[in-house]
């Protein structure tokens, strides 16, 4: 890896693998080093303010878990050991970050209310799992679903960001809000039913949410 | 090209793992602000200066010295043999290093005058040699002519 300095600050040549840069960047950061550190942040900002949004649907709210986030890895970089992708790590800050807001505002008891009333409303209204491909004729788009997933319910949305987007394992997700692995399987379950008749919905594409 | 067979939803949630979006402002100046205000809140006090701390290990070991000879001396005093109450030079030892301390003391407070710690250092050892002083003048007096407890 090349260094040059330029007015904006340090800048870094892609001349090796995106993860010796990463581990390269987090030992200079440990020195103390704020402009390698403003580099990592450049690298990942919007992937994390991507799964902040996602889990708030608040713009604000994203922003400031974004900010949080970077904040708690500073102090927290020397724990990082290497063992998997940087962003990975910073992903899970940013995740844990958010779980004990929600504990702190006992926003987490109300979304296990609703996560109750949510699945009895599903069963009695969504028997008819969509099955065709038909959207209107458009040609489907992430940004479709980014929207449809900001439309889902609290509960769904969470479990379906975290597990089909994040890769988190049911357990973990069960463990992170506090939830039994099957409520997660079934919040789930849902979050992909809805999801799907969303996607095949023309209207729901064109409405924001 | 293999056209992409997975249902809508499965693929767009493949996109949607790989994208990210920026938010509306840069956050940085926040976050680097948010790290100086805690990396200040956090902040260890300054050590304390070696010179400042080898003056209270001196004063500690000199009041430690002061107690266990005086504790001996009033013993020896009360209930030791009659052979032996004369023949001590404890408190002759204690005082020289309790004048020692003091004489450190008070160099150290005319390089800063306005530290109160060390005047309350002084005032402490300055009430330890006054403490030692009156508990053993009797017996050093003994030897002296004409001494007004002799």
């Amino acid at each position: 890896m090349t260094r040059q300095a330029n007015p904006q600050g340090l800048r870094l040549v892609d001349t090796e693998d995106p993860a010796s840069i990463d581990l390269e960047l987090v030992s200079m950061s440990c020195t103390g080093d704020r402009t390698a550190f403003e580099e990592i942040y450049r690298r990942y900002v919007a992937r994390i303010y991507g799964i902040c949004l996602r889990l708030t649907t608040d713009p604000e709210e994203a922003e400031a878990l974004t900010q949080d986030t970077f904040v708690r890895a500073w102090f927290g970089l020397a724990s990082y050991t290497g063992k998997g992708c940087l962003v990975g790590w910073l992903v899970r800050v940013a995740v844990n970050l958010w779980r004990d807001r929600l504990r702190s505002s006992a926003r987490l008891q109300r979304l296990h209310e609703t996560m109750g009333r949510d699945l009895e409303a599903a069963d009695l209204h969504g028997k008819s799992s969509p099955t065709s491909s038909r959207h209107g004729g458009r040609v489907l788009t992430a940004i479709d679903l980014e929207r449809c997933v900001a439309k889902l319910p609290e509960g769904a949305r969470m479990v379906f960001v975290l597990h089909d987007i994040e890769g988190y394992k049911h357990r973990e997700i069960g463990e992170l809000l506090e939830l039994a692995t099957g409520t997660v399987k079934a919040q789930l379950h849902r979050a992909r039913h809805l999801l799907r008749a969303m996607l095949e919905d023309p209207q729901e594409l064109t409405h924001e949410a | 090209m293999k056209p992409d067979r997975k249902p809508p939803l499965e693929r767009l949630t493949a996109q949607m793992r790989d994208q990210g979006s920026l938010p509306e402002r840069d956050l940085w100046p926040g976050i680097s602000a948010a790290i100086d205000e805690v990396e200040k809140a956090t902040t260890i006090p300054a050590p304390m200066p070696r010179r400042r701390r080898a003056l209270w290990s001196l004063v500690a070991v000199a009041a430690t010295l002061f107690l266990l000879v005086a504790a001996g001396w009033e013993y020896q005093r009360d209930f030791g043999p009659v052979a032996e109450r004369d023949t001590s030079e404890g408190p002759g030892n204690e005082l020289a290093v309790l004048s020692q301390a003091l004489d450190e003391l008070n160099q150290a407070l005319a390089g800063n005058p306005a530290d109160s710690g060390l005047t309350r250092l002084i005032q402490m050892v300055e009430q330890s040699r006054g403490d030692l002083l009156r508990m053993n003048v009797r017996g050093w007096l003994r030897d002296v002519p004409n001494a007004p407890f002799s």
